[in-house]
């Protein structure tokens, strides 16, 4: 009988093995209805082991349209209706997230009774100043919304044009309102803009330009170089030249021209040694001719030497040598259209259509034959009572210029011209080599003076010298 | 000016300067900029420009008229314009090289003046033309996802070093952008929609939840409800109802279009209801009225319910493939569908279910939302883990080597090498390890040598002290003036063994004889794959052996991707990638020789012969060993039983089963022992006395992967294989490490069964769930029953799981845990 014995495989095929299993996460459903034809839907998940929240739907600025941005402590912000939008800090483009640090939006509509839409912010010493047509909120900021702070309101002022808003420095804010160029330091400091305002002298001016319409277009820039402030509207830069240790505290205007030298209607002289331009009545030229060039006649005035002037046709004639080329060269000061300024490298452009102009040119020292023209008022002297008679005139400049008076108010108010009292434009001063002479009288007395050339003018002193008669 | 304040009535283009004098302006020169570019942003390094159209071209044609030439641009939209100034290059013609003014655009045909005089001809470079941007004017790109054309800029600023501009197209969006990248927050979320409706605004809200990665979501249904409500109207009037709606194939596979459209006119009867009533049935039986259509009903069913209509759409068919307007005669009226549905789900961690809280902000739209599942947890992946066990073996021959002396003494700092040791003969032992001391002979000397080789009796007074056994030999007593070295490891390997010396007084015999390696681990393969590069011989015991082949195996294991590990002669072996495809894939073990992995043993005594031994009916002997237990050929149990081996192994070829004996106690083995091995029925026909012994059960493994702490589980020495109806069985939980006591928690995957807790307390727990014990100190007794159905028979091995559980608290915050399978193999007859 065989005997049994026992066999153990002792083999063991693996097991225990398995795959990894990620879990399933919890699970709602969601259902929408919708009862109109439209509305909004946000919804907010947040996770309860980490505190993300995650934001789906409609945002802060889901379909907002900002009509104005700006950079200002580490933050972009935007401007829509009467709220202002706060991206995430460091982070442009994140708007919606309510787990990134700073972003938002506040309505400050809210703040103030009259609903009105933003157009435009500056710093403004430390805080953020909002502009409305006819409201002004200044703001405290902080990093979070709840803590912003409301620290003034300045009603019935505000802007009506977005980029005419120009910070100087951080401590004052330029501004073009409905009454005409604003300081937000006097307003803060006095609540009261019309007699200390520093664009008071040119209020009427404005007020006039801003009657044209399009002032939504107007645009501003700080020059850089002496800190002028420009204002662009309707076709003029206005111009706000501020050093208040030397006290001068003055406006100019600039128009926004470039030089465009024209070309003939042909390059050699024909056989009757003419050839013509067409030019526009009004706009300044700068002459040069050359030595193929006779003169230039521009209606009534024929110039035989090279000089700035403003054209009084439309049809210009050259006369030159028959068969020669033409060398003279007709630089016209062509307007363009600034949409918006900026700076950069230390210089002012100015960006129209389809170009855009360097002020100062790559040197920054570059002129043109635009006409600079200086006139003043009708002066009584102090003794609008006595009749006077002119004797002649003293000047100090650099560049040349040429002077123009008249003492006969009556007169030009009816449309005559002024005298000139130099035939021409004149490039030395007056002081060591003798007054010009000048006859005439009157009781009112008014001086021009016009820029010629195409470098730079500086007209320092202007004397007028007259003789008083009895008091009527 | 030596004027007061308000004096001069004209100052054109001049200001005051500092000195109070009246200076003119600069000029303000001019540069063309390219047209159809907007805005004017001032950066660090100059002022950006923006626009949609291209800024650079390519082409490979060009053709030169005689004044004029012309290049065909690949592009399809976005030509030059009359005016750019353009710069080509990559021309095979220098005068075309250069940068020109475009004078004429006709289509993607693009002419310049031919300033350079270039010959008449057609030229086929392939060219580049860049539009020019004048410094320090840049030109920034901005993309419209529709391929609108950009009109302006509304307003930008500037943030680290990149322009934010927010833009107006000609298709009327306003869009911003940071860069050149669109900015999503202010367009996600946005339907542009002029029928926006719940599906598409689910649709949307479905796109933003997945683009976050950290939900996903799906709209729920595709089965579409409508609701169409008939609210005025007067006798006489007439209703219709149209559906749009993109077509499904299973609906009109013979149409052309993929519009289809059903039509219905209904009269206003007697009231809202009935009117609704009967607009319900019309939509119901209404076909296909599209021209050319088949005509047949498209499965829209409606109901009405008072005034209200519920139409239901036919499966397949979504409610933004569905337009339905209602005409009363005065005008179009749209109705949108009511609601849809979706869910939003979590992603997991490993480690956490993440669930989330849900908020939400409304303006005209209602959302509900409801908790559908929990999350759960995620689980780790693990390898799987197999074993073999090698039972017992037998060493082959070890190599041996002489060292023999002459007469000669050894003279100092002569050496001797014998394997990776050097021994240096010495005057005076200074304690470092291997010196041997010089005695008053050679022979003398060469038994210190001895004894130093084998670390035996004379450590620091014949020896060093820091001495210790030689690792590949050992050296027998000195007899006459040699003395034979024996290689520790039985095998060939032996015959490498180094063995030489500077001392002029020493023959030596290099090592030979070892071998041959007939009592060798074959292979080991899990799955078909190869776990030793080479066999492994049995090496003197089980234990070393077994380290020996975990030792091969983990060598090999960038190879075969398997590594090992072993408890006494258990080899676990664990596959290095995790999942379940592991999971009973095929062990095989080949051995040779005397070798056995397989657990059968008998006790041969008494006297007489051993006739046969079969194995599932394969003779494994050729012939009848008898016991010479007198006579001039008397052997000892021992020496018959090597016997019987011998012949077993001899047949080995024929049999595929090996054998190998220690003293009267024989084993048997499969030669190739599988885990898909069929059970084997050995019988013993002898006339000598056989006694089967019971076979332990396997070891358990612990799952080292897991541990934090080593837990050594061990079956008890008595615990028994053969397990019988009713029988319980034990295991011993040897446990050591972590922090005592420990907790056991038992549980099986298979059927129930009864573990019953020997000890103090006792206690029986049911299996069927895993079962946490009191706790216990180490040592633990198991003691597992089984509670098979009386009758028939059965055999097969069970997996059971204990999971021990110390009582430290580790860096999670848990205690230590080690899940140890136990496998229990059973084989009844009942």
């Amino acid at each position: 009988m065989p005997t049994n014995v026992p066999y153990l495989n002792t083999t063991v095929p693996p097991s225990g093995g398995a795959n990894a299993f990620a879990g399933q996460g919890q699970e709602y459903l969601f259902t929408l209805t919708m009862s109109g034809t439209g509305g909004e839907a946000t919804i907010i998940l947040t996770s309860q082991t980490t505190g993300i929240q995650t934001q789906i739907g409609f945002g802060n600025v889901t379909g907002i349209n900002f009509t104005y941005c700006l950079t200002f402590s580490n933050k972009v912000y935007g401007l829509a209706g009467g709220t202002v939008y706060i991206s995430a800090i460091n982070d442009p483009t994140t708007w919606n997230n309510p787990n990134a640090l700073g972003n938002g939006f506040l309505t400050l509509s809210n703040w103030w009774g009259t609903p009105e839409t933003l157009l435009a912010m500056s710093p403004y010493q430390g805080r953020l100043v909002f502009f409305s047509r006819r409201t002004t909120q200044i703001w405290l900021t902080d990093p979070n919304l709840e803590n912003w702070e409301l620290i003034q309101v300045l009603t019935n002022i505000g802007t009506l044009a977005p980029l005419s808003v120009q910070a100087l420095g951080d401590l004052d804010v330029l501004f073009l309102s409905d009454t005409g160029i604003r300081s937000l330091r006097v307003r803060d400091n006095t609540l009261n803009a019309f007699v200390t305002d520093v664009g008071s002298p040119v209020d009427t001016l404005i007020q006039t330009a801003l009657l044209a319409g399009n002032y939504g277009a107007a645009c501003s820039i700080v020059e850089p170089q002496e800190n002028r402030y420009w204002c662009y509207l309707n076709g003029t830069i206005y111009v706000f030249s501020f050093f208040p240790s030397n006290k001068i505290s003055a406006w100019g205007s600039y128009l926004p021209t470039y030089p465009n030298d024209l070309t003939a209607s042909a390059s050699v002289y024909p056989g009757g040694g003419t050839v013509t331009y067409t030019t526009v009545i009004g706009r300044s030229y700068f002459l040069t001719l050359g030595e193929h060039d006779h003169a230039l006649v521009d209606g009534n005035n024929s110039y035989t030497t090279s000089r700035s002037f403003f054209a009084t046709t439309t049809t210009m004639v050259l006369t030159g040598i028959p068969t020669d080329t033409v060398t003279a060269v007709l630089e016209e000061q062509t307007p363009f259209v600034p949409s918006k300024f900026v700076v950069y490298s230390g210089q002012v452009y100015a960006r129209d259509t389809n170009a855009y102009y360097l002020y100062g040119g790559t040197t920054n020292n570059q002129f043109d034959g635009t006409i600079a023209v200086a006139q003043t008022a009708w002066l009584d002297l102090k003794t609008p009572g006595t009749r006077k008679t002119a004797e002649g005139l003293d000047s100090a400049f650099s560049g040349a210029w040429q002077f123009f008076g008249s003492m006969d108010w009556q007169g030009v108010a009816n449309g005559a011209s002024l005298d000139s009292i130099i035939a021409q434009p004149i490039n030395y001063e007056t002081f060591q080599l003798g007054e010009y002479s000048w006859s005439s009288d009157g009781y009112h007395i008014t001086l021009k003076a016009n820029s010629s050339g195409n470098g730079p003018c500086v007209l320092s002193s202007l004397v007028f010298h007259y003789q008083e008669n009895q008091e009527k | 000016m030596t004027s007061q304040p308000g004096t001069l009535e004209t100052f054109q283009n001049a200001h005051i300067n500092q000195g109070g004098e009246v200076e003119k302006r600069k000029a303000f020169p001019r540069t063309q900029i390219p047209a159809n570019t907007f805005g004017f942003q001032e950066t660090t390094t100059g002022i950006d420009v923006f626009g949609s159209r291209l800024k650079a071209w390519t082409s490979s044609s060009v053709t030169v008229f005689g004044a004029t030439f012309l290049v065909t641009v690949d592009s399809f939209v976005n030509y030059p314009v009359i005016g750019d100034s353009i710069t080509i290059a990559g021309s095979s013609q220098a005068g075309l090289n250069g940068t020109f003014i475009v004078t004429g655009v006709t289509g993607n045909e693009v002419i310049f003046n031919n300033v350079n005089g270039v010959a008449f001809g057609s030229y086929t470079d392939a060219i580049t033309l860049s539009l020019v941007f004048p410094a320090p004017i840049s030109y920034i790109q901005l993309v419209n996802p529709t391929g609108a054309n950009m009109t302006g800029v509304l307003s930008s600023t500037y943030f680290n070093n990149t322009p934010f501009a927010v833009t107006t197209w000609d298709n009327g969006d306003v869009l911003a952008f940071y860069g050149t990248e669109q900015l999503k927050d202010f367009t996600t979320g946005l339907q542009n929609d002029i029928t926006p409706n719940p599906y598409t605004m689910a649709e949307d809200l479905v796109t933003q939840i997945n683009a976050t990665g950290l939900y996903t979501a799906a709209i729920t249904t595709a089965l579409v409800n409508l609701t169409v409500q008939v609210t005025g109207g007067s006798a006489g009037a007439t209703y219709s109802v149209d559906y749009d709606f993109n077509r499904q194939v299973v609906l009109t596979p013979n149409l052309t279009t993929n519009i289809a459209e059903i039509a219905i006119a209904v009269a206003y009867t007697t009231s809202l209801n009935a009117t609704a009533t009967a607009i319900a049935a019309a939509i119901t039986a209404a076909t296909d009225s599209y021209v050319g259509g088949p005509g047949t009903n498209l499965g829209f069913t409606a109901v009405a319910a008072g005034s209200i209509i519920t139409i239901t759409s036919p499966v397949g068919i979504n409610a933004g493939d569905v337009l339905i307007t209602v005409v009363t005669g005065t005008g179009v009226l749209y109705v949108p569908p009511i609601s849809t549905s979706f869910s939003v789900s979590s992603i997991s961690s490993q480690s956490t279910t993440n669930p989330f809280s849900v908020a939400t902000v409304l303006d005209n739209i209602g959302l509900t939302y409801q908790l559908v599942s929990n999350g759960t947890l995620a689980t780790a992946p693990s390898s799987a883990v197999g074993q073999v066990t090698l039972i017992t073996g037998t060493s082959n021959a070890s190599a041996t080597g002489v060292i023999t002396v002459s007469g000669t003494n050894f003279v100092p700092n002569a050496t001797l090498t014998l394997g990776g040791t050097t021994y240096t003969a010495t005057t005076v032992l200074t304690g470092t390890a291997n010196e041997f001391l010089i005695a008053s002979t050679a022979a003398l000397t060469l038994a210190n040598l001895v004894s130093a080789i084998n670390a035996s009796a004379g450590s620091g007074s014949t020896y060093s002290i820091n001495t210790v056994a030689n690792t590949s030999a050992s050296a027998a007593a000195v007899s006459g003036s040699a003395t034979t070295l024996t290689a520790t490891k039985g095998g060939t390997q032996g015959n490498t063994i180094v063995l030489t010396t500077t001392s002029a007084n020493v023959t030596l015999t290099p090592f030979a004889g070892g071998g041959p390696d007939t009592n060798q681990i074959t292979q080991i393969t899990v799955g078909g794959v190869n776990l030793l590069a080479a066999y492994v011989v049995f090496d003197g015991t089980v234990n070393q052996t077994v380290n020996d082949i975990v030792a091969a195996i983990n060598a090999f294991q960038g190879t075969s991707g398997y590594t090992a590990s072993a408890i006494a002669g258990v080899i676990s072996l664990v596959a290095k990638n995790t999942g379940a495809s592991y999971n009973q894939a095929l062990i095989s073990v080949t051995s040779a020789g005397d070798v056995c992995f397989a657990n059968c043993y008998f006790l041969v005594t008494g006297t007489g012969n051993i006739s046969g031994i079969t194995a599932n009916g394969t003779a494994l002997m050729t012939a009848t060993i008898t016991f010479q237990s007198s006579g001039f050929t008397t052997e000892t149990l021992a020496g018959f039983c090597g016997r019987v081996v011998a012949n077993i192994n001899a047949n080995t070829g024929t049999s595929k089963y090996l054998a190998c004996n220690t003293g009267n106690q024989i084993n048997i083995s499969s030669a190739i022992v599988a885990s898909n091995q069929v059970p084997v029925d050995i019988e013993v026909t002898a006339t000598m006395s056989i006694a089967s012994a019971a076979t332990n059960a396997l070891a358990a493994v612990p799952s080292a992967s897991t541990v934090n702490f080593y837990i050594e589980a061990v079956p008890s020495a008595n615990s028994t294989i053969l397990y019988t109806q009713n029988n319980p069985n034990s295991v011993l939980m040897n446990v050591t490490g972590g922090t005592p006591p420990y907790k056991y928690a038992w549980s099986t995957t298979a059927q129930p069964q009864t573990i019953n807790i020997v000890g103090a307390p006792a206690a029986t727990m049911p299996v069927a769930t895993p079962q946490v014990s009191s706790i216990y100190s180490n040592n633990q007794w198991w003691s597992i029953t089984f509670t098979y159905r009386a009758g028939g028979s059965a055999s097969g091995t069970q997996v059971w799981f204990c999971t021990v559980t110390d009582s430290s608290v580790n860096s999670s915050g848990n205690p230590n845990t080690v899940i140890v399978p136990i496998y229990l193999t059973y084989n009844f007859a009942f």
